[in-house]
Formats: structure tokens, C-alpha cells, sequence
């Protein structure tokens, strides 16, 4: 019993073979001065484009099988290769700059009102740290009672912070008052 | 304010045509239109019409819905300027109420040029044949052509192109 292979992957090796084919040809000519299939990028297309039209109108039509091997083999040499590049297309990692390892992108979102049963600050307090490792600098914004507190801003209620390795430290220029609503965004880079 | 828009798409009989009106009715409801007219004009200003139909133009009245599919109409590949207009019982200054597409039919070309490359699967000696692999490509240039021709909204040019492609296919035993 054969290997089910949906008539949408033949169309991917059919798409990237052609090109491969259509590279190789032009080589050929160029370094040989001929080569032994000069039309072979433009049959694969040929085929490829009414196969594809045909899955469109009709995906049940048997012959659909049967030329999609023919289109299989026309891409012949070309197959491991185009296998490797649909194969490696199709996701992406995200890197960290500054370490080279891959991760991954959380968004801790904590919130709290001051002096409530599981606050994270009670009032007159200056200083919270967040044990979160990997803060993007800077990512940190705050809001206090749905306003955003500014940065460092010396005439006002603000705030400034440390980004360290395993924890970000945010100092307030004011002592906290019971009862104000605080949501704090950061954007983390977590490795995987 | 209303502008008119519709899209055009064949099902999956290829004798039919589906129209479907995208138009925002928000600035003006539906209720302020007496009805819509299709036209489906051919290179030589005669209009493709459904047969049995006694006007120049296809009826697409509100009741049938935002879609239409117009039946039996494709008995052969055509390139068409298809126009819709919104017959408005109080038109407003600034509101367009016709647009006009042109629109490209292949599958009769397409389906020809399938059932070569069934040939060809059976049969990939074919090649050797090197009469048909020349006419194999006038016909995929020309289906090119056609579809090229459209992007530039030139009927004219999609509808020689396929007027060239049917010869192969109509003295097929002399290309094939």
C-alpha cells in the first residue's frame, strides 16, 4: 500500500522544480552551450499550471492521480532538492539578539489595586520587582487608573526601570496610594 | 453616496457564470433601486445572454439575493466586458451606479490543454513528436496571452489570443 501524498504537495515540488529546472537550463547554456532538456522548465509549468486548474474545478477527477505522478517524475532530479526548501520554508524561530538562542515571546501583564488582597505593592511603598528573566529593554509600560505613567519625568507621578538579566526593578518617584488600579506590559523573551 | 462593485466567477460548471454584487448599501438602501442589469459584451458589442432570453441584458433583481448564477451561458471561451448597472429610483449627486470589468474565460482551453497532458502522462514519447510539442506551446502561450491580456483590461487582445488557440483546438488533427 502506497503513501498518500495530497495533489497540493506534488503542485509545491511541481512550482519550486520548475525554477530549479529553469536555473539549471540556463547554466547549461551558458557554461555548455546547450542542455539535453531545454524545454523541461516550461513542461513542468505546463503541467503543473493544469493540474492545479483541474484540482480547482474539480479535486475528485481520478486522472488528477495519475498526471500528478507524470509531474512527480517530470520533476525528477529536482525533487530532493525542492523537497529541502518546501520542508525548511515553513516555519521560523525567533532568536534573541543578544544570546543567539532561540525563544519564544511572552507578554506578562500583571495588575493589581494597592493595599487589596493580593497586591503586589501596599501603600507608601516606592519600589516593585517583577522576576521575570529576559525583559526586552525597554518593553515596560504602566498604567495607573487606565492612564499611562510616564518615564523619568521628574514633575510627576513616573516611574524608572532597571532591566537586569532575571528580574526587572521598577522604582516610582512617589510613594503608592491604596486603592490606585496598576497594569504593568513588558514584552519577555523565554527560551525554549 | 453609493459606487457600485461586483466580482465575477465561474463555477464549477464551466457554462456558468456567478455574479455577485459587493456595492456598500449603507448610504443608499436597496429599497431606493428599481433593479440591476447585467451585460456581457462581446468584442463585438453583441451581448452574451442566457438562451431563451428575450433582452440584450440579464435581469439580477434584489429578491435573487447579493449573487446570481447565470446558466449555460459559456458554451465556449469568451473574453467579455461585463457591465453591471444599479437602475436607482433617485440618484444622488457624486453616486456611481454602473461598473463595468472585463472578464476571461479559459476553461475550455484549459480543459483541452488537460486532457494533452493526460495524453502525455499515458504517453511521454509524446514529446518525441516534436509537431506536437511546438502546437503544446503556441496553446499555453496563447492561454498566456489571453490571461496577460486581461490584467491590462484589453479584451480585445484575450479574445485573439483565444480566437488563435481555438484554431489549434478546432484543426486539432492537424496540430496534434
Amino acid at each position: 500500500m502506497g503513501i498518500f501524498v495530497p495533489t497540493v504537495t506534488y503542485l509545491n515540488y511541481g512550482k519550486i522544480s520548475q525554477f530549479l529546472a529553469a536555473d539549471r537550463i540556463s547554466q547549461n547554456m551558458l557554461f555548455r552551450g546547450g542542455d539535453k532538456a531545454p524545454n523541461l522548465s516550461w513542461l513542468i509549468e505546463l503541467v503543473r499550471k493544469s493540474i492545479e486548474w483541474k484540482n480547482g474545478i474539480d479535486s475528485t477527477a481520478e486522472s488528477i492521480n495519475d498526471t500528478s505522478l507524470y509531474l512527480y517524475d517530470l520533476c525528477g532530479r529536482y525533487i530532493r532538492e525542492a523537497k529541502i526548501i518546501l520542508n525548511s520554508g515553513n516555519t521560523g524561530n525567533i532568536i534573541n539578539p543578544t544570546t543567539g538562542g532561540n525563544v519564544t515571546i511572552a507578554t506578562p501583564n500583571p495588575q493589581f489595586r494597592v493595599g487589596r488582597p493580593g497586591a503586589l505593592m501596599n501603600a507608601g511603598d516606592t519600589q516593585i520587582t517583577f522576576n521575570y528573566a529576559g525583559v526586552v529593554n525597554p518593553s515596560l509600560e504602566i498604567t495607573l487608573d487606565g492612564n499611562e505613567v510616564p518615564y523619568g519625568d521628574a514633575l510627576q507621578f513616573s516611574f524608572t526601570a532597571t532591566y537586569n538579566p532575571t528580574n526587572v526593578v521598577v522604582v516610582f518617584s512617589n510613594p503608592v496610594q491604596n486603592e490606585w488600579l496598576f497594569n504593568f506590559h513588558m514584552i519577555q523573551l523565554v527560551a525554549v | 453616496m453609493f459606487t457600485g462593485t461586483f466580482t465575477v466567477t465561474q463555477s464549477s460548471n464551466i457554462q456558468n457564470i456567478i455574479i455577485t454584487d459587493t456595492s456598500d448599501y449603507s448610504g443608499e438602501g436597496q429599497g431606493t433601486f428599481a433593479g440591476r442589469q447585467i451585460r456581457l459584451y462581446k468584442i463585438d458589442t453583441t451581448t452574451l445572454v442566457p438562451p431563451g432570453t428575450t433582452t440584450m441584458y440579464i435581469d439580477f433583481p434584489f429578491s435573487a439575493g447579493s449573487s446570481i448564477t447565470i446558466t449555460g451561458v459559456l458554451l465556449t471561451d469568451y473574453s467579455l466586458s461585463a457591465n453591471v448597472v444599479w437602475l436607482s429610483n433617485n440618484p444622488q449627486p457624486g453616486s456611481i451606479y454602473t461598473a463595468t470589468e472585463v472578464v476571461t474565460f479559459l476553461n475550455y482551453i484549459n480543459d483541452f490543454i488537460y486532457g494533452k497532458v493526460q495524453q502525455l502522462a499515458a504517453s511521454p514519447s509524446l514529446l518525441n513528436d516534436t509537431q506536437w510539442q511546438d502546437s503544446m506551446q503556441i496553446m499555453y502561450n496563447e492561454k498566456e496571452n489571453a490571461e496577460q491580456a486581461t490584467l491590462y483590461d484589453d479584451q480585445f487582445a484575450a479574445q485573439s489570443a483565444i480566437n488563435r488557440a481555438f484554431y489549434l483546438i478546432n484543426n486539432e488533427n492537424m496540430f496534434f
